[in-house]
């Protein structure tokens, strides 16, 4: 229903959803943070808890982190950029891979390598990612040698610094399905538009179709990626633990993993900036289907 | 993690032959229900204890999944140290140099059980080698070691081949076999359990909280999807909107937050797993109700009756639904799993010392640095073998109900 | 009379588990300058890949397997000329320049043959610019516009300005006719335009359709599944059933002879039925209601098995229907039956 929302304030009318979306679920997740047993904070009622975390939030005054002793802030921005860096790259990685097979396999319908494609991208894709990451780090020790750790980055070779940037990537990406819903969808948007009417229009009157394909493509693409981004983040965050990057999922075990006087500053502040990850991507998820299907406005079909 | 977009028509579509996934599926499915009796029912009596980082005691896994350390020497007689004790002076050899076994020995064996071995020489015209240290009862005959191992040989025993090629130079290849009184097929682990015990006490895990979560995305979620599609303008808004919010949050987050509240209690994480699939349920369920339902439909059968309006909701969602329900349910299942393999890895879940896979990946890792893979290698395969049963038995049955292949 | 299009002995087929099974069976047929031709057949009679073949649209292997195909005297399909492949390429180059700019096809269902999210005017835009054309943005518009006002469209401005799903069904089918006229093509095939509209509406745009046509002088190539839309707008029809010519007549100077047709036009006063299919063993097949001899044997004669002629011929006559394969060159006018028995 949101969908409907298109006309010239419209994209304000989305981002004020994003916004609301990112608040209603930060002051929820405040919220439910304060169930967490804590035997420290036994003196403090729930809603005092509550109140000083909306605090926090809305003054984004975070201060210092009580598990690193750092600025959270600092702890943030460190952090963000390794967990961003691997979002951005395996989004990338899956583009990559997903376009050209999917273009194959769209026009290859009846290829013996497409149907087995199909297939073996369906059963690889259903391996968990942790096992898949084990795999990796597995054949990583024994067939190069190395642990693909990210401390090896900084005073690795250079093969051993592409190899502690790549693995992981590959492990988020073949894991859990994402890789092969991506691939699915593509294929299918890009038989669907080759079938459709007005396409075959389009060539019976001498015209490229291909601009067409592409903005097909393009915007299934987005789509698809930013439907999926918070699998994409839950991924992420099994991927940092397992290859020993400290990123923001990392962080977030880290006081999950403790069992009182939690640092529930920290808490906030990352999932505020995993969220803002989300809610961004869904944003630019809504605003492309606006801006790519400018007839909607128009329709009064669902 | 990760869910799969189930409404594409994947295994609708007969990606895969439909006999052979349901029979993969149902085979899968029993061995696990099989595996969960037992261990309901013995617990961790079910763990034989052996030594510690024992590899599989059955060929084929010891081969894939460890190479054994063969020490080799060269032996030169110590000119000056005759009468003295030992006149040979061992040098050790780099296995770059020369490989004096060119085939892997068995490293370990049960009592009773004949252990045989076949050394593959790596040197040119050797003459034939003589057990220079070996236990009572091993022989040697026609390039073929065979012993059988008695109950008092447990433990390591020492094997050395003496070896001399055609220039008259002496050389011995050293390992020792461990002999164990019961049998470890997979090996065991850094704590001496039998692994493939470990496996059969983890497989409680993979029906039960799959089963919790399922009940809870399915009848809630599928409620909520149907009652979205009836009440278009009213509820649909709110119901979607909720949706929308929980999905925007990644799962794992979720299972965080009630990991952390319950005290790594499964079950209540499983219905935080359930919580998390309601979406997708009720997506689903919204979309394929509302093809067969129009506004006048609901607006006549409130004049039928509240008694037969259920049975006609029923009628519709159900027969509609079944497939996609049923391939929803079995995903649940999977995902279930996933999960508490992930959180019991990452000290979440499952705690030590209760079994689980997801432990046994955890205490696997440090020992994969060491090479010894077997530790992972099986509960990994467990691990994807339940999971893809489950997958597969979705994509089966879906086939086999959905009412647009009939 | 010079001729706009000639199609001569065309064979076309495509590969299906394992077989090959051919759609059109030395299908000729001739579309002289500035007349009005119809095709009429059930679905799967071969008529849309007959004109697809004009075109060189037909997809599929292994598609055109025999015949010629002249435009205006220039052979653009000629399998006897070259070698296969050579052929093949001539074919493509050639029927790559005339689309859009000499013939241009349209379809049944207008609303879907348009790109949905580009306004009429952007589409127009986009159909010129991929005609590499040189006129500036406006008179491209004009152009539209005028188009649309010869359509007898009261206000073509909105019309451009909207996309397709704001448009009523007789305004999207009048833009999609403005975009296939917009190279000015000499020649239009309209695929069935008809399809979906009721008898009153399909009148209606045949007129809008044929007065266009005769305006700009442009030749028409019609195809129904409805006689009535060909028998009313065209100058001269061709009969296709399963793929073979049956008959070519002109509806003003004759009545068609041969049996197929005569049973065609016997449905035109009652109800006529849809979803005609051409597969002689479908319930739906409006020949299905006669059946001569063995359904699974091959006749000569193509239509022998449906004919109700046939059954009053006698045992000898029926022999020659089963045997000796009747075609439209023991004519020499311009009416010609395929039939032994039909005068």
């Amino acid at each position: 229903m949101i969908n409907q929302l298109t006309g010239r304030s419209a994209w304000i009318k989305h981002l004020g959803y994003s916004v609301f979306q990112f608040l209603a679920t930060m002051v929820l997740f405040c919220y439910l943070i304060t169930f967490l047993p804590d035997s420290q904070l036994l003196d403090k009622s729930q809603t005092e808890l509550f109140t000083e975390y909306l605090v926090i939030l809305l003054t984004l005054d975070f201060g210092y982190s009580t598990l690193y002793g750092d600025p959270i802030w600092e702890i943030l921005l460190d952090a963000g950029i390794k967990t961003l860096f691997l979002i951005l790259t395996s989004i990338a990685f899956i583009i990559l891979f997903t376009v050209p097979l999917s273009m194959f396999t769209a026009y290859n319908n009846d290829h013996i390598l497409s149907r087995f494609l199909n297939k073996a991208l369906f059963i690889i894709s259903s391996v968990p990612i942790l096992v898949v990451a084990i795999i990796i780090i597995a054949l990583s020790v024994s067939l190069l040698g190395i642990v693909p750790e990210l401390n090896l980055f900084y005073d690795g070779s250079n093969f051993q610094k592409v190899a502690v940037l790549t693995l992981p990537l590959f492990a988020i990406i073949i894991g859990d399905g994402i890789l092969f819903s991506i691939f699915e969808t593509l294929q299918d948007k890009i038989k669907k538009i080759k079938s459709e009417p007005w396409v075959k229009g389009i060539k019976a009157r001498g015209g490229n179709i291909n601009k067409h394909l592409v903005r097909g493509i393009t915007e299934s693409m987005i789509v698809s990626v930013t439907g999926k981004i918070s699998f994409l983040i839950s991924g992420i965050i099994v991927v940092e633990l397992v290859f020993n990057w400290q990123g923001l999922g990392f962080i977030l075990l880290d006081i999950f993993d403790q069992s009182s006087q939690r640092d529930y500053a920290l808490l906030i502040a990352v999932m505020a900036f995993i969220l803002l990850f989300v809610q961004t991507s869904g944003f630019i998820r809504r605003f492309t289907i606006m801006k790519m299907n400018p007839e909607k406005k128009y329709s009064s079909a669902v | 993690m990760k869910k799969r977009n189930l409404n594409a028509k994947t295994v609708g579509r007969g990606l895969f032959h439909k006999t052979g996934t349901l029979a993969l599926g149902v085979t899968i499915l029993t061995t696990l229900i099989i595996l969960n009796i037992f261990s309901h029912l013995n617990g961790e009596n079910l763990i034989k204890q052996g030594p510690r980082g024992l590899p599989p005691q059955i060929a084929l896994f010891q081969i894939l999944l460890y190479t054994p350390e063969v020490s080799q020497y060269l032996i030169e007689t110590d000119e000056w140290a005759s009468g003295w004790g030992d006149s040979e002076i061992r040098s050790p050899l780099d296995s770059d140099d020369i490989l004096l076994l060119k085939n892997t020995p068995l490293i370990t064996q049960q009592i009773g059980k004949t252990y045989s071995f076949r050394p593959e020489i790596g040197l040119q015209d050797y003459n034939e080698f003589t057990l220079n240290e070996a236990p009572e009862g091993m022989s040697v005959q026609d390039g073929e070691i065979t012993w059988i191992p008695d109950e008092n040989q447990v433990g390591e025993n020492n094997i050395a081949l003496r070896l001399s090629d055609s220039d008259g130079l002496e050389y011995e290849a050293v390992y020792s076999v461990i002999v164990t009184e019961e049998f470890f097929p997979l090996g065991t682990n850094r704590r001496g359990q039998s692994l493939s015990g470990l496996i059969v006490a983890g497989s409680k895990w993979t029906i039960v909280p799959g089963l919790i979560a399922a009940s809870i995305a399915i009848f809630i979620g599928g409620f909520m999807g149907a009652v979205s599609a009836y009440h278009k303008d009213q509820l649909d808004s709110v119901l979607s909107y909720i949706a929308d919010t929980t999905e925007s949050v990644p799962a794992l987050i979720i299972v965080f937050l009630i990991a952390a509240a319950t005290q790594f209690n499964v079950y209540y994480i499983m219905i935080g797993v359930g919580i998390v699939l309601l979406p997708s349920v009720q997506n689903i369920i919204r979309s394929n109700t509302l093809q067969f339902v129009e506004n006048q439909f609901v607006e006549s059968s409130s004049e039928i009756g509240f008694k037969d309006r259920i049975i006609l909701w029923r009628e519709i969602i159900w027969y509609n639904c079944k497939s996609d329900l049923i391939s929803l349910a079995t995903y649940c299942f999977a995902f279930s799993i996933l999960i508490e393999v992930t959180i019991s890895y990452l000290g979440l879940g499952v705690q030590i010392p209760d079994i689980s896979w997801g432990v046994l990946l955890a205490e696997g890792r440090s020992s994969l640095l060491r090479e010894e893979y077997w530790m992972t290698v099986f509960p990994a395969l467990a691990i994807t073998a339940s999971i893809l049963g489950f997958i597969f038995l979705g994509a089966g049955l879906k086939q086999k109900f959905d009412p647009k292949l009939k | 009379m010079s001729t706009k299009i000639e199609i001569k002995d065309l064979n076309v087929g495509f590969h299906s588990d394992g077989q090959t099974k051919q759609v059109l069976h030395q299908v000729s047929l001739i579309v002289p300058e500035n007349k009005k031709i119809g095709i009429i057949g059930e679905s799967g009679s071969g008529k849309t890949q007959t004109v697809l073949s004009i075109l060189g649209l037909i997809s599929g292997e292994p598609g055109v397997i025999s015949g010629k195909i002249k435009y205006r005297d220039n052979f653009i399909l000629d399998t006897s000329a070259n070698s296969k492949k050579q052929w093949k390429r001539i074919y493509g180059e050639k029927t790559q320049l005339l689309r859009g700019h000499e013939i241009s096809i349209i379809f049944q269902d207008a609303k879907a043959s348009l790109i949905p999210y580009r306004t009429i005017e952007e589409q127009a835009i986009e159909t010129w610019k991929d005609l590499n054309g040189n006129q500036s943005r406006l008179e491209i518009i004009e152009n539209a516009r005028s188009l649309l006002e010869e359509m007898n469209l009261s206000d073509p401005e909105r019309v451009l300005r909207s996309y397709p799903n704001q448009l009523s069904g007789g305004e999207s089918q009048r833009a999609y006719i403005m975009l296939a006229l917009l190279g000015s093509p000499s020649l239009l095939i309209a695929d069935e335009p008809t399809s979906s509209l009721d008898r009153e509406n399909a009148d209606n745009l045949l007129n809008i359709i044929k007065k266009l046509c005769s305006d700009k002088k442009i030749s028409l190539l019609l195809i129904s599944h409805d006689l009535r839309d060909v028998i009313e707008h065209t100058d001269q029809i061709y009969v296709l059933f399963d793929g073979h010519v049956l008959e070519q007549f002109s509806p003003k100077n004759r009545t068609p002879t041969h049996p197929y047709t005569k049973f065609l036009m016997s449905m035109v006063d009652g109800e006529l039925i849809k979803e005609l299919k051409a597969d002689p063993d479908s319930d739906n097949s409006v020949t299905n209601l006669v059946q001569n001899g063995n359904m699974n044997e091959k006749y000569a004669c193509p239509y022998y098995k449906f004919c109700s002629l046939s059954r009053t011929l006698s045992t000898k006559e029926q022999q020659k229907c089963k045997n000796e394969k009747p075609s439209l060159e023991m004519f020499s006018d311009n009416n010609k039956s395929a039939c032994w028995h039909d005068k």
